[in-house]
């Protein structure tokens, strides 16, 4: 059965369960949150000595448990994120159309960036991001070390940045081998774009945005 | 005591119109700075006193650290010397910097900035990208460094150019005359209206071996560069150095800079000096007009010992007052 769905529809469901696991999750911990912040002032060890404090904790929690479910409840009333996202890129049934068209054959899979000479489409988890190629202006691999107190480092994540025309970036968790995959897969589809992360690039990016655009511009005008 | 607004004593700059200046006061400023340190650590032994939890030494320690630094840097911008104090302390024709306002602002960046969707957030930090403090050290030996202050700032600028507040209504008219009676003018160009207009000013009435370029540095901002180089050309005549004669940073085998270099990129942090230098460098013209590109990732003072000398020997101002 589950063969008959196209990209985009698995996409959805992919992203769809995810979301619904995500938010059975934080309702668990809104719960117990809330649960906490009524029973607090029950077994607050050294309440006696504060006896105002045990209530303003209690209710602390209490609200917070409030606004948490209330965020809930509005992310399940918002529509699946591979909608939301098409959404904001134009028409989300031409483009799904075109997704599927462009991706037509292969299995979706989260984690994976998939790429198309129109499209670039990845999920994981409950995130979506989905990026026309013509767009793109500026590819690098970034290695993040997530430090433990800023300063011991626990671990490593590679991941692909894409900047667009607009300034806005889609960052891609792959993995460095696959980052590098993807890296070169682009660079066949958009050998104008820049490639590879130096500080002249950072610096005209951050500083020359227009020029910088304008250049990749150029060199599309030029490779067509 | 010169009125600050009227800096010229040789030419009429039009009549003076009221403008906001800083708030500032020496006694104030000085109190901060003299005041803080020995009240934060007084409050970092009682601290220590009132708690054996090392979780309060170290967040209190980092707290009033900080405190103590934003005191120290208000202390400084409130005891800050103006204009007209100056140039009544130094009699010497100014050396006068002119720069869009929002050089001032401008960060060099640790990482690409933008909105990002997805992945895992980057530690991100910026430090000031301006050299206003690094020329000012550089082009002590001329003269009293000035430039313009930004409208309607609180406090004045500290460890830069000294603020000269100036109106909305005459400000073309005293830079004009300031530029006149100056030794040397370090201009930054750029593609905003007030700035064009101040080089098409410098181009048309100052010797260029009395100018001092304040450009970006090609080998980090080549878009930038081209822009510079393609103004100048246009109106000054002359070309700038090519990207490929651009001095690298002098950094020495082993000091304390490098080794702060070093800390910043371990920590993914930055300064305002990378290893392709600083964001912006400087142009002088020798005695025969040929453009010098100098590196101000560090301290500039010797590579810029000829243009200074020049300027010197030159004597004067670039319009002695009538």
């Amino acid at each position: 059965m589950s063969a008959d769905f196209s990209f985009v529809e698995r996409m959805r469901r992919k992203t769809g369960r995810a979301k619904v696991r995500s938010l059975c999750y934080q309702t668990l911990f809104a719960l117990g949150l809330a649960v906490y912040g009524f029973y607090f002032p029950s077994f607050c060890s050294d309440c006696a000595e504060h006896p105002i404090l045990k209530y303003l904790v209690a209710a602390g929690a209490i609200a917070g448990a409030a606004f948490w479910i209330r965020h809930i409840v509005r992310s399940a009333r918002s529509a699946n994120p591979v909608d939301l996202q098409l959404g904001s890129l134009g028409d989300p049934a031409e483009i799904a159309t075109q997704l599927d068209h462009d991706f037509a054959g292969q299995r979706f899979r989260g984690k994976r960036l998939y790429i198309s000479p129109r499209w670039l489409s990845y999920a994981r988890g409950k995130e979506v991001i989905v990026r026309p190629v013509e767009t793109l202006v500026w590819a690098h691999l970034e290695k993040v070390r997530t430090r433990f107190q800023g300063l011991i480092p626990i671990w490593t994540t590679h991941q692909l940045v894409v900047w667009d025309r607009a300034g806005a970036g889609a960052v891609f968790i792959l993995g460095k081998k696959r980052s590098e995959e993807a890296i070169a897969s682009l660079q066949t589809i958009a050998p104008w774009m820049f490639f590879g992360y130096t500080n002249a690039l950072k610096e005209s990016w951050n500083n020359d945005r227009d020029d910088f655009i304008a250049y990749v511009d150029q060199r599309r005008s030029q490779s067509s | 005591m010169p009125d600050p607004a009227s800096p010229i004593s040789g030419s009429d700059p039009g009549p003076l119109h009221p403008v906001r200046h800083p708030f500032r006061s020496k006694f104030l400023g000085y109190l901060l700075i003299f005041v803080s340190p020995p009240i934060a650590i007084y409050l970092f032994l009682k601290i220590l006193a009132a708690t054996g939890d090392e979780r309060w030494w170290f967040l209190g320690g980092i707290f009033l650290f900080l405190a103590t630094y934003g005191l120290i840097t208000v202390g400084r911008k409130l005891s800050a010397t103006v204009y007209s104090e100056a140039v009544a302390n130094d009699p010497r024709p100014p050396v006068v910097y002119l720069r869009p306002f929002r050089a001032d602002d401008r960060k060099i960046a640790s990482a690409a900035q933008g909105t990002r969707e997805g992945g895992v957030a980057t530690e991100r930090s910026t430090a000031y990208a301006s050299r206003e403090n690094t020329i000012r050290k550089a082009l002590s030996g001329l003269g009293p460094f000035v430039a313009v202050g930004r409208p309607g700032e609180w406090l004045t600028h500290a460890g830069g150019a000294t603020r000269l507040y100036l109106s909305d209504d005459n400000w073309k008219q005293v830079v004009e005359s300031l530029v006149l009676t100056a030794a040397a003018v370090v201009l930054q160009p750029e593609s905003t209206e007030g700035t064009l207009w101040e080089v098409e000013l410098v181009a048309h009435t100052v010797d260029l071996r009395r100018v001092l370029l304040i450009v970006p540095n090609p080998r980090l901002r080549p878009f930038g560069f081209a822009h510079v180089y393609e103004l100048i050309a246009q109106r000054f005549r002359v070309q700038l150095p090519s990207p490929e004669d651009w001095p690298r940073p002098p950094i020495p085998t082993f000091s304390f800079s490098r080794l702060v270099l070093w800390l910043s990129q371990v920590l993914n942090s930055v300064l305002s000096v990378q290893p392709e230098g600083s964001l912006y460098d400087a142009v002088y013209f020798d005695r025969d007009r040929r453009s010098v590109a100098v590196s101000l990732a560090y301290d500039p003072a010797v590579p810029l010992t000829p243009f200074v000398n020049f300027v010197r020997d030159m004597g004067g101002a670039i319009q002695e007052p009538a």
